[in-house]
């Protein structure tokens, strides 16, 4: 004990010597979740400064760039009364990331176990997908109205191709000899999708899930911009047009919030379902 | 060459008399071919008339290049890959799928990395359909067996590739089968992990009591563990000649400076050597 005690007070005692509390420091910074947590924190508040100080510097008009100050007030003062916006959107999102799963998983179940599936509904996929779906927007607005179904329709589009391929890639990816194994237990396919397959593709459908989640956001968002009068985007595109550039952008920064909220929980989803599993190698 | 253990008889004379009674033998291939049609050019011949007989609870080792067909007779053999000539004949029944009363396992553990070990074990009787209550305390004997018994809570990633192995292993004999066969279960082990685990397997199938087919490109493997070395060329595959090793079970670490043990690898080298499996 005195040993140890006598060497921590001589250390650091020349250039070689490991130096104990600056290193630890590190790497509570970069491992540690508080550490983690103040690094966003501090690139948050740099880009804030930077942004108000070239607001400043610069004199830019509020209707150009409102300055993070009037952002923040507005912020504060409108969130009440564009309550109801932020609900639609976040329930425009979730209603057509939910629809992208339901058809989404069992579209990729069906591609992955069967050839003419995959043949049949592939090439249709892919085109579909290549398609700017911003540029069917105005179409779903004339099938569906200018309620909240064109939306989810548009959240659902987005969401569903990276929950369909990752999907597929998870199912078709699993190890060969792993498949072997079930069908040397003479075990049907249906119990070998159920305790191999499925299991194994989960880390993937996951991450096909976290792309969908945002890109359902940004569909709901998009659909709100081209029709109807509530959402986020609606918000956004009247305060643009009646030069309130803070209401855009608090309705901007909301909508950065949902977003991250909604990739986190899919996030605690895959620690809570993958929190065994070895770490990707 | 007629060996009370396997015997390959000349690939014409299936119906000559002179073969073990297929009472007698739990494993019978009588000619076997298997042929992969190739997408240019000529099929691809992976085995030619391949015969041979395994005495219940032999050990028979097969050792052969790259190529010439091994694993594909133990997948033949395994019901998993349907061979385009001949008939395989498994404790007397025709070969048509997998036998219930197989074990297998492959190159890689295949261990499922969000099952603990004892859950891993337990997969064999989830896929059967099997209710695993009445597998746990099997399980639980296997590890105990191969020293895994503190670690059945554990998870894979947390295993050494030996450990890993023998966790396999436990899965692959937990439905207590009456053949193993065994793909080069060793090959993605160190050297050291490797002679370990030749010795374990070796003492775990004696005392199981179980027919062992071991599939392997590892001459000294192939000799420490088995009571025969069935010896394959490559290109077609077929068998060039089987040779006996003449010492008792189980086999100890001691075993590999043991003049049987040198005698038996001696004439497997010879026997490639001869057959164009090593170049001069």
């Amino acid at each position: 004990m005195a040993d140890v005690l006598s060497r921590s007070t001589e250390t650091p005692s020349g250039p070689d010597e490991p130096v104990e509390t600056p290193t630890r420091l590190r790497h509570v910074i970069q491992r540690g979740w508080v550490g983690q947590v103040g690094l966003v924190l501090v690139s948050v508040v740099a880009i804030v400064a930077i942004w108000e100080l070239v607001v400043v510097v610069f004199s830019i008009p509020k209707f150009t760039l409102p300055a993070p100050v009037s952002v923040a007030s507005t912020l504060f003062h409108s969130t009440g009364s564009i309550s109801s916006d932020i609900a639609v959107t976040v329930e425009e999102t979730i209603v057509g990331f939910a629809a992208a799963i339901v058809v989404g998983i069992p579209l990729a179940v069906a591609i992955a176990s069967s050839r003419l599936v995959e043949r049949l509904v592939y090439p249709m996929l892919v085109t579909s997908n290549a398609v700017p779906k911003i540029a069917l927007a105005p179409v779903f607005i004339a099938w569906f109205g200018l309620g909240s179904v064109p939306r989810v329709v548009m959240a659902a589009m987005l969401a569903l191709f990276p929950i369909v391929i990752s999907t597929v890639v998870g199912l078709v990816g699993v190890d060969p000899a792993l498949i072997l194994l079930g069908r040397a237990a003479d075990a049907g396919s249906s119990r070998i999708f159920r305790l191999i397959r499925l299991p194994a593709a989960l880390p993937s459908i996951l991450g096909g899930l976290k792309v969908g989640v945002t890109l359902a956001l940004t569909g709901a968002v998009v659909g709100e911009f081209v029709g109807g009068n509530t959402g986020l985007g609606y918000v956004i595109e009247q305060a643009q047009g009646n030069l309130r550039m803070s209401l855009a952008f608090a309705a901007i920064v909301l909508l950065a919030v949902i977003g991250v909220v909604l990739f986190y929980l899919i996030d605690l989803l895959e620690h809570l379902f993958l929190h065994n599993r070895r770490k990707a190698s | 060459m007629v060996s009370p253990i396997v015997e390959a008889p000349a690939p014409t004379v299936s119906s000559t008399p002179g073969l073990l009674p297929p009472s007698r033998s739990q494993v019978s291939v009588r000619g076997v071919g298997k042929r992969f049609a190739a997408r240019k050019g000529a099929a691809v011949v992976a085995l030619e008339q391949v015969s041979l007989d395994i005495l219940p609870g032999a050990f028979v080792s097969v050792v052969g290049p790259s190529g010439c067909g091994k694993s594909t007779l133990l997948l033949a053999i395994a019901g998993l890959e349907r061979p385009t000539s001949g008939s395989i004949v498994v404790e007397g029944e025709e070969v048509k799928g997998p036998f219930p009363r197989m074990g297998i396992a492959f190159q890689r553990d295949s261990l499922l990395e969000w099952r603990t070990v004892l859950d891993n074990v337990l997969l064999q009787a989830d896929l059967r359909g099997r209710s695993r209550s009445g597998y746990i305390e099997r399980g639980r004997a296997l590890l105990q067996m191969v020293g895994l018994e503190a670690f059945a809570s554990h998870y894979p990633h947390e295993l050494s590739g030996g450990m890993r192995q023998r966790v396999a292993l436990c899965r692959a004999l937990l439905h207590e089968p009456t053949l193993l066969l065994l793909d080069e279960p060793f090959g993605a082990v160190d050297a050291l992990t490797r002679e370990q685990l030749n010795v374990d397997v070796s003492g775990i199938c004696e005392v199981s009591n179980v027919t062992t087919m071991l599939v392997t490109h590892d001459i000294n493997e192939a000799v420490f563990m088995a009571d025969a070395v069935v010896v394959m060329t490559s290109r077609p595959g077929t068998v060039a000649g089987i040779v006996e090793v003449d010492a008792p079970k189980p086999r100890t670490h001691g075993f590999r400076s043991d003049p049987a043990f040198l005698r038996a690898a001696t004439a497997v080298r010879e026997l490639l050597e001869a057959t164009g499996g090593f170049r001069r």
